[in-house]
């Protein structure tokens, strides 16, 4: 086997034909405590990363928004009712478990009107070219085999002048945070996961995924690469999670 | 506009968050002041505060939405210390002590006039919130003994003042009252219009003589 058919799933090499179906695996098997698991995890604090997200954003009424790994919907909920009943938000994920999650969530809470669903692989999006006027990707990217297809083709169906923004965990800028962190994510994480979820080893691979994520810089330089103009990132949390954003040119 | 590179949005956005939710939580108790937002409904004021740095931008509506960053133009600005804010907040009415303070307002000045009304009028009806937990009948009892004990507050608050000031400028004397206050006033004016006049007349003998 070559070394470029091989790709990292948490600290194991794994073949890139099978990475998909590995991750699809910890998916489904978390989909249904995920909400309750993130709370946990992040003392909460995910949601304050989401709504910074949504502050820059830019996303106005009307707009079209495409919510990539959407998930359970947080984003997409949110993004449904700025945009109104004129706009469109089309929440993607690749695990049917977690899509079907998200949808009975924001179903549950009335929301209907702007808002479609599609199973959809980040690297290869069904949609148009030029269809969005911003596309978000929040704790998916690092779960995606070819990163730089999937940032590509993010860029293919962004609307020229459109913004792109992954929020994704990311290397915390100090030391000592780093350090406190390491030892919650190895040792407190899969515990947590073990006694909500009943499964330690998917948590395991959350942690071990984030170690592995490229960092703030190295994202960056990856959006660029993809055709994003003005690309910045602006670290949460010390750097815990980063959040960057990216325009497709004009 | 915030230093977005420099900034760690995290306990902004956690703070602006719990504000947000605390404010249109009490709206929902105050109808009239809700549906004059909501005729507001698309516009938006920044408010930014120096020292210490913190820029809030409030998007009107029947809800309001606080945020942190906010990229787009908007329709009215305020700027200053925070100690112009606490005393905007501090005065009898906190709208009319927002506009004469020092405050800089930029921006659409009817927005702002519309606002002032908006904020003179609050009256929340603290009946409603405890009738949903209690009841309606213990709701009306104790939102009456509420509704006195705040009106009792705003007197006592009135009365304690008005003794206060009598008692620090006609019985300690620590203070001059008003009156000798412009009379001291008065007579400093009129030594500093004197000096001006010595200070003119000296310059034109010294002229003379030089001449």
């Amino acid at each position: 086997m070559s070394e470029q058919s091989k790709t990292h799933f948490g600290y194991q090499e794994v073949d890139v034909d099978d990475k998909a179906g590995l991750v699809a695996g910890v998916f489904h098997s978390v989909a249904s405590r995920y909400d309750l698991m993130n709370d946990l995890m992040s003392g909460g604090i995910h949601r304050l990363w989401k709504r910074f997200t949504i502050e820059l954003s830019g996303v106005r009424k009307g707009h079209s928004v495409l919510d990539i790994a959407g998930g359970t919907g947080d984003l997409a909920g949110k993004f449904a009712e700025i945009v109104g009943a004129e706009g469109r938000v089309v929440l993607a994920d690749i695990n049917e478990s977690m899509l079907n999650v998200g949808r009975d969530k924001l179903l549950d809470q009335g929301k209907v009107d702007p808002l479609s669903y599609a199973q959809a692989d980040a690297q290869y999006l069904p949609f148009a070219d030029n269809s969005f006027d911003c596309v978000t990707i929040a704790f998916g990217l690092r779960n995606v085999t070819d990163k730089d297809l999937a940032l590509r083709s993010m860029l293919r169906v962004l609307k020229p002048g459109g913004r792109l923004l992954v929020l994704e965990f990311s290397k915390p800028t100090n030391d000592l945070l780093s350090k406190a962190y390491d030892a919650y994510s190895f040792n407190v994480l899969p515990k947590l996961g073990q006694l909500i979820a009943g499964d330690a080893d998917s948590y395991q691979y959350l942690a071990e995924s984030i170690r592995m994520h490229p960092d703030q810089e190295t994202l960056k330089e990856m959006m660029l690469e993809a055709g994003f103009e003005q690309c910045e990132f602006f670290n949460m949390t010390g750097g815990i999670v980063a959040l960057h954003r990216g325009l497709k040119p004009w | 506009m915030v230093d977005l590179t420099k900034f760690d949005p995290t306990l902004n956005v956690a703070l602006l968050g719990a504000a947000q939710e605390a404010i249109n939580r009490a709206l929902q108790y105050a109808p009239h002041t809700q549906a004059k937002l909501a005729q507001l409904e698309g516009q938006s004021v920044q408010a930014t505060i120096s020292e210490p740095d913190f820029t809030v931008t409030i998007l009107l509506g029947k809800t309001l939405e606080l945020r942190s960053v906010y990229e787009d133009k908007v329709n009215a600005s305020i700027e200053g210390p925070l100690r112009e804010y606490l005393a905007a907040a501090a005065a009898e009415d906190p709208a009319i002590g927002l506009i004469n303070g020092n405050l800089k307002i930029r921006g659409d000045s009817r927005l702002m006039q519309s606002l002032q009304g908006v904020l003179s009028e609050l009256d929340i009806d603290w009946e409603a919130p405890i009738a949903e937990v209690l009841g309606d009948v213990a709701g009306h009892q104790i939102g009456k003994a509420l509704r006195g004990l705040f009106a009792w507050g705003k007197h006592s608050r009135s009365s304690l003042e008005r003794q206060l000031s009598e008692f620090i400028i006609e019985e300690a004397r620590l203070s001059p009252s008003k009156l000798e206050l412009e009379d001291f006033y008065r007579d400093v004016r009129k030594l500093q219009q004197n000096i001006d006049r010595v200070e003119a007349r000296v310059k034109r003998l010294v002229r003379q003589r030089a001449g």
